[in-house]
């Protein structure tokens, strides 16, 4: 069945010795810590030939493919699911498909590269101000990264990961103040803001003032967003207005609330301020959390989620936690 | 059984209604049945100079074969995306645009990395989509530092470079 399976373009252009070398790179370059002389030696060998160069181009465009899945979890959701549901479709044929077990892993985000690049960038359960040279001031939540680019015509705050609340100040050149995200722009008209950078889409919440969300390849102008209100962007289209909630920036002052939150969604939340896997199992997924969480000990969140609700918490290592039911007792 | 050299449309009179009632048999449905036989036939016809096939009625089955397990696979994978999302938090939900541009992924990403040990998947995904590094990735499925990094360039020669 091979003649019908075709090879990705470009493949072909790189010799396996150098495909082999970018393979051992990546695997370099997934270590822990990302020191910087490895970087270096890292560049040196991209930069030597226009083999290595095309095979790490080649590396890249299927890295930006994989991530349009959004998330690892979802992947190998999908990806393993999938294939016990085949060979299972396959051996009944054409029967119906049963329904697909397992669990959600809430994965948190990480990009050593990217970060290390950046002007201002915070580790996992780290928050940190930072005043801008006019006045601005950008608070950066849990693993977030930003470069800040300001020039003669305009303010450019480059978010290149995780989730910023943004004060701007007055500039007596009336430059215009924009945070560029992955998928477009968020243009501030004197203003406090938050603005989230996710896989595939940005999200903002307006508390003062207006902004207005430019998507890079959006068919036209973006909605404007007015104080209490909430929207978003893809690189093609945005959406919104819609109503805010308090939930969205409690964060600036070191706390994580929630009212009636399915713990699917409060863990997903809790997993950004925590290196490693929070795990949910799906028969607790939809149970309602509510209360106000200190963020600076997850371990204590987790803690005490078994008073409120009826789960367990299991860790199998440091970075692996599991919710799930309460075993019956006896 | 050996035919003389024929044309798409001799193959097809001769053949067509035999992998109809075939198709049919196997899954039990007229109209996927038929689906099925258009798009065997259009494959054969873009794949192979009907001319040069010696056994036609083996070719179109081995054909309607590998499309049907794509198209089980497609769907498989399709509802795993969309029962992963369903369990994915209200806020995390991409819209709709961008879901589709996933599925695709998915299947391309399905089939690159087809046949490889589920772990050497896991792990691989893990380290490309989130950017986990080798300790957490072993933390995470069990398993030593070496098995990871084996497993991790084994899925990446064979996902970026067709090794």
């Amino acid at each position: 069945m091979s003649s019908f399976t075709f090879s990705a373009p470009d493949a072909a252009d790189v010799p396996e010795t150098v495909a082999r070398q970018a393979v051992q790179w990546l695997i370099e370059l997934q270590s822990e810590p990302p020191d910087e002389a490895r970087v270096r030696a890292w560049m040196r060998w991209r930069q030597a030939s226009a083999a290595h160069e095309r095979a790490w181009r080649r590396i890249e465009e299927v890295d930006a493919r994989l991530r349009q899945v959004g998330s690892a979890a979802v992947a190998i959701e999908a990806v393993g699911g999938a294939e016990s549901s085949r060979r299972r479709a396959l051996k009944l044929l054409a029967a119906g498909i049963g329904g697909l077990g397992g669990t959600l892993l809430l994965l948190p985000r990480a990009s050593p590269l990217q970060a290390w690049a950046a002007t201002h960038a915070t580790q996992v359960g780290e928050r940190r101000s930072v005043q801008l040279d006019d006045g601005t001031r950008v608070t950066l939540n849990t693993d977030s990264a930003l470069n800040v680019r300001y020039d003669a015509a305009r303010r450019v705050v480059e978010l290149l990961q995780g989730e910023i609340l943004v004060e701007t100040g007055r500039d007596p050149a009336g430059r215009p103040f924009l945070v560029r995200t992955a998928q477009g722009h968020a243009r501030a008209l004197g203003t406090r803001f938050t603005v989230r950078q996710y896989e595939a889409s940005t999200r903002v919440a307006v508390w003062e003032g207006q902004v207005a969300l430019e998507p890079s390849h959006g068919a036209g102008p973006g909605p404007c967003l007015r104080a209490g209100e909430r929207g978003g962007y893809s690189a093609t289209s945005a959406w919104g207005p819609e109503s805010s909630d308090r939930y969205d920036a409690s964060w600036v002052r070191g706390y994580l609330t929630a009212d009636h939150t399915p713990l699917a969604v409060f863990l997903a939340e809790v997993a950004r301020y925590r290196h490693g896997w929070v795990q949910c199992d799906p028969a607790v997924a939809r149970l309602p959390v509510s209360g106000t969480f200190p963020l600076d000990d997850t371990d204590r969140i987790l803690a005490s989620l078994p008073h409120a609700l009826p789960v367990q918490v299991r860790r199998r290592t440091r970075y692996w936690v599991r919710v799930e039911a309460r075993a019956p007792a006896g | 059984m050996r035919s003389s050299p024929m044309t798409i449309e001799t193959m097809y009179r001769c053949h067509g209604s035999w992998l109809l009632a075939r198709l049919q048999r196997k899954l039990g449905n007229r109209w996927d049945a038929a689906d099925l036989v258009q798009n065997t036939f259009l494959k054969v016809l873009t794949s192979f100079d009907a001319a040069t096939v010696a056994e036609p009625r083996a070719v179109l089955t081995t054909v309607a074969r590998s499309i049907w397990i794509d198209q089980l696979r497609r769907q498989a994978l399709e509802r795993a995306y969309l029962e992963a999302l369903a369990q994915q938090p209200e806020n995390l939900v991409p819209p709709p645009e961008v879901r589709l541009i996933a599925i695709e992924a998915l299947v391309e990403i399905d089939r690159m990395l087809d046949g490889l040990p589920l772990q050497a998947k896991q792990a691989f995904l893990m380290a490309r989509i989130e950017g986990l590094s080798l300790g957490e990735i072993a933390a995470a499925l069990g398993t030593s530092l070496a098995t990871v990094k084996r497993r991790i360039a084994q899925a990446a020669a064979r996902c970026y470079f067709g090794l």
